[in-house]
């Protein structure tokens, strides 16, 4: 049986951390890393790959890929958690074993997540304008919960509730759409 | 903070649809670091350099000025860029731009500034033609300005250091934590003269000279507790108190203060220590009034509101009820709604000022959201264990040892935070023949950190032991076989008083200094030219120790063999 396995080269090194430094820059957000962290953890989880030597299957599964490559990248988020004085999320291996069984089954579902984030797009503009309106403020012109609270004349507590309600209410019309989709595909 | 791990996703999907946070391409840096480019040989470099040099004295001497780098004659240089970094929101290089440092970096303005830029600083662009200036955000620059070319600035939030023609170095010096701490800097000289101003002042300094400016740092916050030469104040904006030091002068003035109000202090870095220079109490102008707020963090007998974004919490205590026949105690009605408020809950609160802001009604408007911890049934938990007079004029405390000064102890329970106990005062002033309790001295004196005890305690400003028994001994490391010796290794963990040193076949032990005279009342206490040389130890550090063995190992000798190579500041307080 030939030996598919090599060594990373500065080509296969590249062709790596194009395929998979998107999802793993967004699963590094979504353990709670801030942008900056988010790129030193993507990059750091690749030099790990390079300077390890690893060898990389040169056929192997792209999602058995990134499963492994998250795995890496979730010890650095732990590392870089550890040594942060001001994180925001508390992290620890359970959790973080919690959150990647969410990621796997919530948003990857034995795919790359675009079909999620195409529901997403299509849920939004389903949304009521008011509540659109709100995602923008909060995400688009990256307003405080304070100054919406403002805005809409409730508390930061209310705002913080709301907002809640709205990506719950994004999270359901997603399961919604993507249940509808599996249906149509049998 | 709860995680959530299904409205993360849609979080986090939102900021990269809507905020445009989408993922970068990493490819190149990534690239970049696993296969560095090779280094140009010394001697070429050199060669390059010598050339270089040459022709930019050949055009000087033609041209009777500074080649003002790659700029025709007549126009003003524009910045230049070299090493590793990169500009935020991919500008150009130009005024206005900030300038991240991934690893070293070079920046030159005007012709006439250069700046060597340490990885991780990250500075601003600023100034005008023949004025050129940087705001520098974090990390270090090394400047070399050339004299009569022009005017440079460097701003920090700390302050400005202004120059015409010298070389020097300003570092940022982290605030670590401490959010609405007065930031400080790092100016060193190395030729010619920088004048340092800010809100603070202003200071000349020549060459060969460094300085940590501003001197004093200033904060405002809660008077958290009092003790016999230490006090505790939590900073607007941090999530714990710290502990600052004053000396004899200052006992006058920390002894009029009372606690839980706000104050405004100034202190300065002494070795590992913060050392109180000035504090004033901040009493309200205003007697009583009414406001809406967020609980931001709650005790039994207090409960600190934030009444809005810009403004800093507040702690609140009940109102204290005379009664007949007593000294009265805490409204006990408000002392049990507070043990129902949650942190995040919403309320309205009318207060009045007695000695210190006193909360007399108090209304939950909104409920925090999520399972913040139920501190009451934590409490609750803990009263069925350790049942306490519910006045709060005495109790019991258990918990070990985490810190034992001349006439205290602090004291860590299993929940909640550290209390510091010391005795009580027996008799009148001093003249008089006043004092501390002696007998809970000497047995203060016998107890280690580490040790776990039940305090009997009551409330005269601040908490008085009446009673201390050790329910369980401190773990000594077993007497080395040798009474003294010699250990090489790299400190692993610190304290203000002992540090940690793992040496390479995996022992590890904890060191503190020898014990010199004789009680703290006749003038002993740790040896104090140890504990500043533990205080110069950082965490990494390589060193080499000589010890003795005298109840515990004590350090006798100590040498910083190989700085751990970090730009943190040394330590956290331990």
């Amino acid at each position: 049986m030939p030996d598919t396995r090599r060594l990373l080269t500065r080509e296969n090194l590249e062709e790596l951390v194009k395929l998979h430094q998107a999802a793993l820059f967004r699963y590094a957000r979504y353990l709670g890393a801030d942008l900056h962290a988010a790129e030193d953890i993507v990059q750091e989880t690749f030099l790990a790959v390079f300077h390890a030597g690893l060898p990389v299957e040169s056929n192997a599964d792209p999602n058995a890929q990134a499963a492994w490559l998250r795995g890496i990248a979730r010890n650095h988020f732990l590392r870089h958690w550890r040594s942060s004085k001001n994180a925001k999320v508390v992290a620890d291996n359970t959790l973080l074993e919690q959150a990647e069984a969410a990621w796997a089954g919530d948003f990857l579902r034995s795919g790359d997540g675009f079909d999620y984030l195409e529901a997403l797009r299509l849920c939004l503009h389903e949304l009521p304008d008011d509540r659109r309106r709100l995602l923008v403020l909060r995400y688009a012109e990256k307003k405080s919960r304070a100054d919406m609270a403002r805005l809409a004349g409730t508390t930061e507590n209310g705002m913080k509730s709301i907002l809640r309600r709205i990506r719950a209410g994004l999270a359901q019309c997603i399961k919604r759409r993507l249940a509808m989709e599996s249906t149509d595909a049998v | 903070m709860q995680f959530d791990p299904h409205d993360r996703i849609i979080h986090i999907l939102l900021d990269e649809e809507l905020g445009g946070q989408a993922p970068p391409d990493l490819a190149q840096k990534v690239l970049a670091r696993a296969f560095p480019a090779r280094k140009t040989p010394r001697h070429m470099l050199i060669g390059a350099a010598a050339a270089v040099a040459l022709a930019v004295l050949g055009w000087a001497v033609l041209k009777g000025g500074y080649p003002a780098g790659s700029q025709p004659a007549g126009s003003y240089p524009e910045p230049q860029a070299s090493g590793s970094f990169e500009i935020a929101g991919g500008l150009e290089l130009a005024r206005g731009a900030t300038l991240i440092a991934a690893g070293p970096a070079e920046l030159r303005l005007g012709g006439y500034c250069r700046m060597a830029i340490s990885a991780g600083s990250r500075l601003t662009i600023q100034g005008r033609n023949a004025a050129e200036a940087v705001f520098l955000h974090g990390g270090s620059l090394a400047c070399e300005i050339d004299r009569s070319s022009g005017a440079f600035e460097v701003h920090t939030d700390a302050g400005t250091v202004s120059v015409t023609g010298t070389e020097f170095v300003v570092e940022i010096l982290e605030s670590k934590g401490d959010s609405k701490m007065q930031p400080g800097m790092l100016v060193k000289v190395l030729v010619g003269t920088v004048i340092v101003a800010g809100a603070w002042g202003e200071v000349s300094l020549v060459a060969g000279e460094e300085k940590v400016l501003p001197e004093n740092r200033i904060i405002t916050g809660i008077l958290v507790e009092k003790g016999e030469r230490t006090i505790e104040v939590k900073a607007d904006g941090d999530k714990a108190a710290r502990l600052y030091y004053y000396g004899d002068r200052m006992a006058a003035i920390v002894k009029k203060l009372i606690g839980s109000n706000r104050v405004k202090l100034a202190w300065r870095p002494d070795g590992n220590k913060r050392a109180l220079v000035a504090i004033e109490m901040l009493v309200p102008e205003e007697k009583e009034g009414r406001f809406v707020g967020v609980v931001t963090a709650k005790g039994k007998y207090w409960v600190d509101v934030k009444p809005g974004d810009e403004e800093p919490s507040e702690r609140y205590m009940p109102e204290w009820v005379r009664r007949e026949g007593s000294d009265g105690a805490l409204d006990k009605k408000m002392i049990e709604k507070i043990a129902q408020l949650r942190v995040g809950d919403v309320v309205r609160i009318d207060w009045k000022y007695d000695e210190r802001k006193r909360v007399v009604e108090l209304e939950v408007l909104e409920r925090a959201e999520g399972d913040k911890p139920v501190e009451r049934e934590r409490e609750e938990a803990r009263e069925r264990v350790e049942p306490r007079e519910p006045d709060a004029k005495a109790g019991t405390t258990i918990g070990v040892i985490i810190e034992k000064g001349d006439n205290a102890i602090r004291v860590k329970p299993e929940e909640g935070e550290s209390v510091r106990f010391m005795p009580r005062w027996i008799g009148n002033a001093p003249a008089q023949g006043g004092g501390l309790d002696k007998e809970m001295l000497r047995k203060f004196a016998a107890l280690k950190v580490g040790d776990k005890v039940r305090v009997e305690w009551i409330l005269a400003e601040g908490k008085r032991a009446v009673a201390v028994e050790v329910l369980a001994k401190a773990e000594e490391p077993p007497a080395p076989d040798a009474r003294a010796g010699t250990a090489v290794g790299v400190v692993t963990e610190l304290g203000d008083l002992w540090l940690r040193v793992k040496e390479e076949d995996g022992t590890s032990q904890r060191y503190t200094p020898r014990w010199i005279g004789g009680m703290p009342a006749d003038g002993g206490g740790l040896d104090k030219e140890m504990v500043r040389k533990i205080g110069t130890v950082r965490v990494g550090d390589k060193v080499r120790i000589e010890w003795i063995y005298e109840e515990r190992l004590r350090v006798v000798a100590l040498e910083i063999l190989e700085r751990r190579m970090t730009e943190e500041r040394p330590r956290e307080k331990r």
